[in-house]
C-alpha cells in the first residue's frame, strides 16, 4: 500500500475523532418551534400545570413516608431509632422543599402562558430569581450530614 | 441494649418506615422520568428563546432534585430493612435463650443473669443448691474458655452449667443487637438530605460513600437474598431479577448499581435506573478529583542548544514536574469527562425533533456506563424492550468513551430515519462501545486480538435484548458495525451465534469469516456500504479479511462474500451516517424492515481487486 493511501486513512480517522455532537436543533428562524403566539402559549402553560401537577405525587409520598413511621413507638434505647428520626425529618424537610420549587417553577411557566403581556425577558428574570434562590450552602451542607 | 430494649423492638415496624422512604424513592423515579423525557423535552421540542432556555435550566435542576431523593431514599429503605434483617436475627437468638432457660426451671434476670434451681446428686444428704450466673457472653479466647468449662464440670449442681450456656446465649444476643445498632446509627445519619436545593458534585460524592456504608453495613442483609447468577447467560440472570420482590430488587438496585447496570437480560428500565446512578456519581467523583489537582503550569515549552547549533524545543522541567505526577491521571480524567458531557448531551436532547412534521428524538436508555480504561458506553435511542425493530451499532478503531458524541449521533440520526420507514413501529437504535476497540490505526487495528475479546459481551448483549424483550412478537433485530466493529460482528458470529436477522457493515476491513452466510442470518441479510474514497476496505483486507478455497483477504465489499451491496452517495470512511444521505436511507431501511426497498449495486468484481 502507499503512504498516500495511508495518510488518507489517518485524515479520515482524525476527522472521525473530532466529530463533535451535533444535535438536530430546530433552525433559529423558528423551523422546529414556535410557530405561532397562541401554540406558544399553550406549550408554557402545559409546562407549567405539568410540573405543578407533580405536587400531588410528592403529597401523596410524603403520606407514605409519615405513615412508616407510625409503627415506630417508644424505642428509647435504640441507637438507630434516634438516628432514623433525624434522617426522617431530613427528608421530611427536603421533599417538601422540592414540592415547593415545582410550584414555584410550575407557576412561573404557567403565568407566562397566560399572561400575554409577559416578555421573554421579564420570564427569564422570574426562573432566573427561583434558581438564584436554591443555591448551594456549601459550608454548611459538608457539616451538618455528621459522617 | 438491655432484654426489655430488644424485646421490645419490632423489626417490622422499621420494615414499614423502609417501605415510606421506598414508596418516596419510586415517586421521586417516576418524577424525575416525567420531568425529563416529557416536561423538559416537550419545552425544548416546542419553544424557543431565552426564557425557554432558563425554564429547560429550572427543569434539570428539579430532575437532579428528583435523582437525589431516588437514590439516597432507596438506600434509606435499604439500610432499615438491612437494620431490621440484624435485630431480628438478634431479637431469634434471644427469644430462644430465653425460652430455653424458662423451659429448664431458670429464671433471667433484667440484667441477663440468670437463677438457676437446685439440682443434682445428693452431696452430704443434701441436693445441691441453686444460685445465680451472672450476665456473660461466649468466651471467644481459648483460655477463658477452658476455665469455663472446667467451672462447669466441676460444679456439683448440673443446672449451673445450663445457666452459664443460656447467660452466654442471651449475652451473645444482646452484644449482637447492640452491635449492629451501633453499626446502622451513622450509616442512617449519613443518609440525611442535603440542607440546600443544589444537588452539587459534593452531594454526588457523598451519595457515593453512603452506598459504601450501607453496602458494607448490609452485607449479611444483602447475602440473604437471592444472588445473581455467577457467569449466567441472560436467560439466567432475567430469571434471577424476576424472581426478586419488590425489596429485593430496590436492595439490589441501591447497593449494587453498578452490577446490576451491566447485567445483560435485565428490563433496559432497569438497568438505566442503575448506569444512571453510576454516571451521576462517576461524574461528580471524576470532576472533584480533577478540580483538586493543580492545573498544568503555563510555561510549557522552553528552548535548549543542540550541539548542531540550532535550538531545540523541549519542555520544561517544572512541567515536567507536574507530567510525571499528574499527567496521566489529568488525561484521563478530561478525557472521561468530555464523554459523560457528550452523553449528557444526548439526555438533554430527548424530544428535540429536525422539523414539525417528524417525531422528537425518544427517551435515551444507558444500557451500560463505565468511566474505566477506554471507557464502555451503551446508550439506546428508545426502549429496546417494547421496540418493533431494534439496530445495534458497532464503532471501530479510536473509539472510546471522550469520543462517544459522533458514535451517539449516528445514532440518532439512523432512529430518526428507520422511524420514518417502520410504518409507526416503534424503533430503538443502540449505541454499542462494549469492547476495547482499537485506539491507534496505524499501531493497533491491524490486530484481531480486540475483536476476539470483545465478541463474547457481544454476543451476550444481543441475547440480553433478546432476553428482555417483552410482549409476544420477537423483536426484529439489526446488527451494523463499522470499520473494526465489522470486525468485531464477525468474530461474535464466528466464535458463538450472533442474536440478529440482518447484518449490515460499512467500510468494512474484512470480518474475519469469507461468506456472508458464516454471519448467522439468513441468506439475503447481509448488507454491505463501501463509499467512493473509502481506502480501509482494501488495506484492512490483509489484516482482517477472510480466506477459504475460494480466495484470500475477502471482505464484504467482495463479490465473493456474498453481501447484498447498498448504494452510497457519501465520501470517505466516515460518511455513512450524513444526514439526508443515500448511505443513511438505505441502513435505516434495513433497520426498519424494508430491506426490499433498498436501493442496490453491484459488488466490485473478482478480478478487479484480487492481486
Amino acid at each position: 500500500m502507499s503512504w498516500d493511501e495511508w495518510e488518507q486513512l489517518k485524515a479520515d480517522a482524525a476527522a472521525r475523532g473530532s466529530t463533535s455532537m451535533q444535535l438536530n436543533r430546530a433552525a433559529p428562524d423558528g423551523g422546529g418551534g414556535g410557530g405561532d403566539l397562541k401554540s406558544d402559549k399553550k406549550a408554557w402553560v402545559k409546562a407549567g400545570e405539568d410540573t405543578k401537577g407533580l405536587q400531588d405525587d410528592i403529597g401523596k409520598a410524603l403520606g407514605k413516608l409519615d405513615d412508616g413511621q407510625s409503627g415506630l413507638g417508644d424505642v428509647s434505647g435504640v441507637q438507630s431509632a434516634a438516628a432514623q428520626k433525624e434522617l426522617y425529618d431530613s427528608w421530611k424537610k427536603y421533599v417538601g422543599d422540592v414540592k415547593g420549587r415545582c410550584g414555584e417553577l410550575g407557576g412561573v411557566m404557567e403565568r407566562s402562558g397566560h399572561d400575554l403581556a409577559k416578555s421573554d425577558g421579564d420570564v427569564k428574570a422570574e426562573l432566573d430569581k427561583i434558581k438564584s434562590k436554591y443555591q448551594d450552602t456549601e459550608a454548611v451542607g459538608g457539616q451538618a450530614k455528621g459522617r | 441494649m438491655d432484654i426489655a430494649t430488644l424485646q421490645a423492638l419490632k423489626p417490622s415496624e422499621f420494615e414499614e418506615a423502609a417501605d415510606g422512604y421506598r414508596a418516596t424513592s419510586e415517586m421521586a423515579s417516576t418524577a424525575k422520568d416525567k420531568v425529563e423525557n416529557q416536561i423538559a423535552a416537550g419545552v425544548r421540542n416546542q419553544l424557543k428563546g431565552a426564557a425557554a432556555t432558563a425554564a429547560v435550566d429550572g427543569l434539570k435542576e428539579l430532575a437532579q432534585n428528583f435523582h437525589y431523593v431516588q437514590t439516597e431514599c432507596a438506600l434509606a429503605s435499604t439500610a432499615l430493612n438491612g437494620f431490621a434483617y440484624d435485630m431480628a436475627a438478634a431479637k431469634r437468638k434471644l427469644e430462644a435463650a430465653l425460652e430455653d432457660a424458662k423451659a429448664a426451671g431458670c429464671t433471667v434476670g433484667a440484667d441477663g443473669s440468670v437463677t438457676f434451681p437446685a439440682g443434682g446428686k445428693e452431696v452430704d444428704g443434701k441436693v445441691p443448691e441453686g444460685g445465680t450466673v451472672s450476665a456473660s457472653t461466649s468466651a471467644t479466647d481459648p483460655t477463658s474458655a477452658a476455665i469455663e468449662r472446667q467451672a462447669v464440670n466441676m460444679h456439683p449442681n448440673p443446672n449451673f452449667g445450663k445457666a452459664v450456656e443460656f447467660a452466654n446465649r442471651i449475652g451473645d444476643a444482646l452484644k449482637e443487637a447492640t452491635e449492629a445498632d451501633a453499626k446502622w446509627a451513622p450509616k442512617l445519619r449519613a443518609l440525611k438530605a442535603d440542607d440546600d436545593l443544589k444537588v452539587s458534585d459534593r452531594d454526588w460524592s457523598d451519595v457515593k460513600s453512603d452506598q459504601d456504608g450501607v453496602s458494607d453495613a448490609g452485607k449479611k442483609y444483602l447475602d440473604s437474598m437471592p444472588q445473581p447468577p455467577k457467569d449466567g447467560s441472560p436467560k439466567d440472570n432475567a430469571a434471577w431479577w424476576k424472581g426478586l420482590n419488590d425489596e429485593e430488587r430496590a436492595a439490589w438496585l441501591s447497593l449494587r448499581p453498578d452490577s446490576v447496570g451491566k447485567l445483560d437480560g435485565l428490563p433496559s428500565a432497569v438497568r438505566d435506573e442503575a448506569n444512571r446512578v453510576v454516571f451521576d456519581e462517576t461524574r461528580a467523583r471524576y470532576q472533584m478529583e480533577l478540580d483538586s489537582i493543580p492545573k498544568p503550569p503555563a510555561n510549557e515549552w522552553t528552548y535548549i542548544a543542540t550541539p548542531g547549533g540550532w535550538a531545540s524545543k523541549v519542555h520544561t522541567d517544572e512541567w515536567m514536574a507536574w507530567h510525571n505526577k499528574y499527567g496521566d491521571r489529568y488525561e484521563h480524567l478530561n478525557k472521561s469527562l468530555d464523554g459523560m458531557k457528550s452523553i449528557q448531551a444526548r439526555f438533554d436532547a430527548t424530544g428535540l425533533a429536525t422539523d414539525k412534521d417528524h417525531k422528537g428524538l425518544p427517551p435515551a436508555y444507558l444500557l451500560g456506563f463505565s468511566a474505566e480504561g477506554n471507557g464502555r458506553a451503551i446508550i439506546a435511542n428508545g426502549n429496546p424492550d417494547t421496540a418493533r425493530h431494534q439496530a445495534v451499532y458497532v464503532p471501530g478503531t479510536t473509539s472510546n468513551l471522550s469520543n462517544i458524541g459522533g458514535n451517539v449521533d449516528r445514532m440518532t440520526a439512523t432512529w430518526r430515519v428507520a422511524t420514518d420507514e417502520a410504518d409507526g413501529q416503534p424503533v430503538s437504535t443502540i449505541t454499542w462501545l462494549g469492547y476495547d476497540a482499537p485506539q491507534d490505526i496505524v499501531k493497533d487495528s491491524p490486530f484481531r486480538h480486540y475483536a476476539d475479546d470483545g465478541a463474547p459481551a457481544f454476543n451476550r448483549f444481543l441475547d440480553g435484548l433478546e432476553a428482555s424483550h417483552t410482549g409476544d412478537t420477537p423483536p426484529h433485530r439489526t446488527v451494523i458495525g463499522h470499520s473494526y466493529g465489522s470486525t468485531l460482528v464477525g468474530a461474535a458470529a464466528d466464535h458463538g451465534t450472533l442474536n440478529a436477522d440482518d447484518v449490515v457493515t460499512a467500510g468494512s476491513p474484512g470480518v474475519t469469516v469469507p461468506k456472508a452466510e458464516q454471519l448467522d442470518v439468513p441468506k439475503g441479510h447481509v448488507w454491505n456500504e463501501e463509499a467512493d474514497g473509502d481506502v480501509v476496505p482494501d488495506i484492512g483486507r490483509f489484516g482482517h479479511g477472510g480466506t477459504d478455497w475460494d480466495g484470500p483477504w475477502t471482505v464484504p465489499s467482495d463479490e465473493r462474500f456474498g453481501a447484498k451491496q447498498m448504494t452510497t452517495d457519501t465520501e470517505g470512511h466516515s460518511g455513512y451516517w450524513d444526514e439526508g444521505s443515500d448511505s443513511l436511507l438505505n441502513q435505516a431501511l434495513v433497520v426498519a424492515g424494508h430491506g426490499e426497498d433498498v436501493k442496490l449495486k453491484e459488488p466490485t468484481p473478482t478480478w478487479k481487486y484480487t492481486r
